[in-house]
């Protein structure tokens, strides 16, 4: 047999691995997730532990760059901005957990274990809170309990009863977590709906045979069936919670209850960089030992969530005489926390001056009025949100960043998906999977900063990029992948592998197979992936506040602007328009998401 | 010099070794099964040869042309090795009508419109399938998306089609009928055809030649007719045949003579064949049809063994019979005229039973 050499043979093998799409299009991957995940946080850390330009001024003598552990030892030792934050943002993580668990679980039983009325409707209202931003209700909270006892205006309850609310029902760690909690117990309830969807009753029956009372079933058999799913989706509630800038902010700032999100944000505004990072640092650092304690503590039983299919029955509580009450407590409780305070809003943002709810006050000065003192509709100086020109740059920001960004996700995330179906069990899948899912650990606040830390200056040929749209797009995508990869890994599932070799044998090289087969048959995940990254993209706050100016102004970051400075009507109108859109992009998703099942359906696809 | 050429072929997945270098050659225009239980490596061994999987060592030479070597660092994408593969699922585009499914790998290789359609059309008729071509793949029996999948590999004209358990997704009805077709078909292309099944009527059906594999090795390659009748070792021995053959532990008297004194009562001397070692340790292994069954002893020799069972298999009764702690397992005429507890006398001539070593497993005489 004829010799080969080294270097030829290195060639056939690097040739015969590349033709390969799993291995090639995993190699590829491998830079824009080193990019926008792994770089980030390693410019994190160093950032943190470096003198920055400013410390030039301060201390005398040291040079940018330069390693150094002395903003960690000034971060470490003060109360103000360490300790007191953080023992704060745990309040928030846990009481937050605590409530979406309770309420969550409560719901689920009701909705998938019991005959209660209005199953529906019901089920509709209990995810509804999540579709919205989450401090939409922080708005309507401080509408309500605001009073002239603080000095801050007559609020809603005030008007309408004389009755003052005291001040730790108005600002601080309750109404924060009671807002945060409405906005994050659908994770709870969704995820332990299905699973207790999954658990079939003839589980629960054969344990009653064997003589188990129905305490002693739920303890044994249904609880640590679901458990997993719980403690799941309360960890996701958790990490959110403890990233989230904007209720904390409007919540908890006038009530001297400051978290490190706020700090991250305030530091970063001080031009303290390297102890806004080390904050970051701390705040991904939580949220990574609560991960890593859910997969060690939960970890191979995850399974469970997966159980079922076939074969599940459901026998269902009567609730007896207690059916309608039950239903009538659970529609008044969402229309108490949701619906009225949604109205509240709407109705607010329709009021010529604040405070006042009658009729007689009712004007469009906040959506239609113009900022001209000569015009007689003229009061406060600002525009209405359709006369307000940063109206529509946000809008046409928030549309642009959203679409770009999700279509840049979602496409992204079929190619994860594909390298990890193929490639299941291999070392590059493995690796470009755990690459793909650290975002989740980060609070999006965090996340921001990292992306500061990177992006905000020059770095070799990649020209600063804060204050572009660029850096607001790469943050999407970043922050995004998980998602999109989680949608991208289920469609890949779909058409088996078998129907790609089909065409790889009867000699179609990959770009075709791609184009011809796997895009035909992944094509809705595509969709599904880029309606979902869109959504949260548009009601997103936490992730942009750090890297948003002027120009680059959204939805969000505008209402949220006013809403800081306490200008109420335009600050609510802004948000009900942000509700509208949100609450519109959802429809036409789920709309989506029925029709192309059932054409998928229709074409035996699925 | 062979058309197909396998040369020490070996893949593993983590521990576990899935194909152990086989080697063997495969003529021009011949019908191969590669059979064997699940999990033996067949279905592996074709993917390797369509190089959808790769090996980890070994050669594969097609007409005279190194397609895969692990020392020379060859391997031929599966997109160009002019082999066609038929899915055991069929994989048939969903998303695709009859006519584009079939029509893709032309498409692919850019042929006139005019001449896709004429082949096609001449491929429909050949499948029996014509006026289907507008029909999409769920709007279709199994037995027509089968033919389906396999005009379209027959469209691309291959060197070789390679087949992984076509038929084990059909209804039993279905599957004889299809198995004509396949034959058929194999019959008018002239193509060389590699077939995997773990279902030895299928392979014998169709097979002119038949390779019998167990943990990723090959054990005996040969035409189905002595596969069945001259198993080499006794794992073919024991894969091969329902009801299975009978197995009998023996132990030799005279290895000059070729005499076998057997546990079950028999003694044998085989007339011809080689010497066998004197009290060497074998086994006796004759098929159940084999077993002569006379209800009296009559003039001739034979074993007296218990009818302890009777079970009605539709052409003919498998009898259990017992005589001490020995078994056998025999197979009569349906209207042998037996019933349970009655005695028979049992005998084999030695041209039909093959002798094993007992260690090795290979075989001594046949």
């Amino acid at each position: 047999m004829e010799e080969i050499p080294t270097i030829a043979k290195l060639a056939r093998f690097l040739r015969i691995k590349l033709s390969q799409p799993r291995i090639f299009l995993g190699i590829i991957l491998l830079i824009p997730l080193t990019y926008l995940i792994i770089a980030p946080i390693i410019s994190l850390i160093t950032g943190a532990s470096s003198f920055q330009l400013v410390d030039i001024f301060r201390l005398p003598g040291v040079k940018v760059g330069e390693f150094t552990l002395y903003h960690w030892g000034k971060v470490l030792s003060n109360r103000a901005i360490f300790t007191r934050p953080l023992l704060n943002t745990l309040l928030i993580g846990i009481g937050v957990a605590g409530v979406t668990m309770i309420l969550g679980c409560m719901i689920a039983w009701l909705v998938s274990r019991t005959d209660m009325l209005l199953k529906g409707p019901i089920s509709i209202l209990a995810t509804l809170p999540y579709i919205l931003p989450s401090w939409a209700l922080a708005l309507p909270w401080i509408e309500m309990f605001r009073n002239t006892g603080m000095g801050i205006g007559v609020g809603f309850l005030e008007y309408a009863t004389g009755l003052k609310a005291p001040p730790w029902l108005v600002f601080g760690p309750l109404p924060v977590i009671i807002v945060l909690g409405l906005h994050y117990f659908p994770f709870v309830f969704i995820m332990v709906s299905s699973a207790l969807r999954n658990v079939s009753s003839e589980l629960e029956e054969a344990g009653e045979l064997l003589g188990a009372g129905r305490l002693k079933i739920f303890r044994t058999i249904t609880f640590p069936i679901v458990m997993p799913a719980l403690l799941s989706a309360a960890i996701l509630a958790f990490s959110r919670a403890v990233g989230s800038f904007g209720t904390p902010s409007l919540l908890g700032i006038p009530g001297r209850f400051t978290v490190l999100s706020i700090l991250i944000k305030s530091l970063m505004d001080k031009n303290r960089q390297s102890e806004s990072y080390i904050l970051a640092i701390i705040l991904i650092s939580i949220c990574a030992v609560v991960f890593y304690l859910n997969n060690r503590v939960i970890g191979t039983r995850k399974s469970f969530e997966t159980m079922g299919g076939k074969g599940i029955r459901k026998h269902l509580v009567p609730l007896g005489k207690l059916r309608t009450p039950v239903c009538g407590a659970v529609i008044v409780f969402f229309v108490v926390t949701i619906l009225f305070p949604l109205g509240l809003l709407v109705w607010t943002s329709f009021m010529s001056n604040a405070g006042d709810y009658s009729i007689s006050n009712f004007s469009l000065q906040y959506w239609i009025g113009v900022a001209d003192p000569a015009d007689p509709t003229y009061i406060t100086g600002y525009p209405g949100v359709f006369r307000h020109h940063m109206f529509f740059t946000s809008l046409k920001n928030t549309i642009l960043i959203s679409v770009v960004g999700a279509a840049i996700t979602a496409f992204m995330g079929m190619l994860v998906g594909y390298v990890l179906v193929r490639g299941r069990g291999k070392r590059l899948s493995s690796l470009i999977e755990q690459l793909s899912f650290v975002p989740i650990m980060i609070p999006s606040i965090a996340f921001g900063a990292t992306y500061i830390s990177l992006f905000g200056v020059s770095r070799g040929p990649i020209p600063a990029l804060y204050g572009t749209l660029a850096i607001m797009i790469l943050v999407v995508v970043g922050k995004q992948i998980p998602y999109a990869s989680r949608t991208g890994i289920s469609a890949m599932y779909q058409p088996s592998k078998e129907l790609e070799e089909a065409a790889e044998v009867v000699g179609a090289g990959w770009l075709k197979r791609f184009r011809q087969i796997i895009w035909p048959l992944t094509r809705v995940g595509f969709s599904a992936g880029f309606l979902i990254v869109f959504i949260t993209t548009t009601r997103e706050l936490s992730l942009f506040i750090m890297l948003v100016t002027a120009r680059t102004s959204i939805l969000t970051t505008l209402t949220f602007s006013y809403a800081e400075m306490g200008v109420r009507q335009l600050s609510y109108a802004l948000m009900t328009t942000l509700v509208m859109l949100t609450l519109s992009f959802t429809g036409i998703y789920k709309l989506y998401e029925r029709h192309s099942a059932k054409s998928l359906m229709e074409k035996g696809i699925l | 010099m062979a058309f197909i050429e396998i040369s020490n072929l070996s893949k593993s997945f983590g521990e576990v070794v899935a194909v152990d270098a086989v080697t063997m050659k495969i003529a021009e225009g011949s019908f191969t099964s590669f059979l064997g239980p699940s999990g033996c490596g067949k279905t592996t061994l074709l993917r390797m040869l369509a190089g959808l999987e790769e090996p980890d060592a070994g050669e594969i030479i097609v007409g005279g042309k190194t397609i895969f070597s692990s020392s020379q660092m060859i391997s031929t994408s599966a997109k160009d090795r002019r082999m066609g593969l038929v899915f055991q699922s069929y994989a048939l585009w969903p998303h695709m009508k009859v006519f584009d499914n079939i029509a893709y790998g032309l498409k692919v290789k850019e042929a006139p419109r005019q001449d896709i359609e004429e082949r096609i059309d001449s491929l429909l008729a050949m499948m029996k399938m014509e006026g289907l071509e507008g029909r999409y793949p769920s709007e279709l029996s199994g037995g027509q998306q089968q033919r389906v999948s396999v005009a379209r590999m027959l469209a691309v004209e291959p060197q070789i089609l390679l087949m992984d358990e076509p038929l084990s997704n059909l209804d039993a009805k279905l599957r004889l009928g299809m198995r004509a077709e396949l034959k058929r078909i194999h019959r008018e292309t002239g193509i060389t055809v590699i077939y995997v099944t773990h279902d030895q009527v299928e392979a014998f059906g169709l097979s002119t030649c038949v390779a019998v594999m167990n943990e990723g090795r090959i054990q005996q390659v040969d035409s189905p007719a002595n596969i069945y009748s001259r198993p080499q070792n006794l794992f073919v021995a024991g894969f091969i045949g329902t009801p299975h053959v009978n197995l009998m532990p023996g132990k030799v008297a005279n290895g000059e003579n070729r005499k076998i004194e057997m546990v079950g009562g028999f003694d044998l001397t085989f007339p011809k064949g080689p010497t066998l070692r004197d009290s060497q340790e074998v086994i006796v292994a004759v098929r159940p049809e084999d077993l002569k069954i006379r209800k009296g002893r009559g003039g001739r020799d034979g074993v007296e063994y218990l009818v302890d069972g009777i079970l009605m298999s539709g052409p003919d009764l498998l009898l259990n019979l017992k005589r001490k702690a020995s078994i056998l397992l025999a197979r009569v005429g349906r209207n042998f005229p037996l019933s349970e507890g009655d005695k028979v006398y049992v005998d084999f001539n030695p041209s039909e039973c093959n002798i094993y070593d007992r260690k090795t497993g290979n075989i001594l005489l046949a």
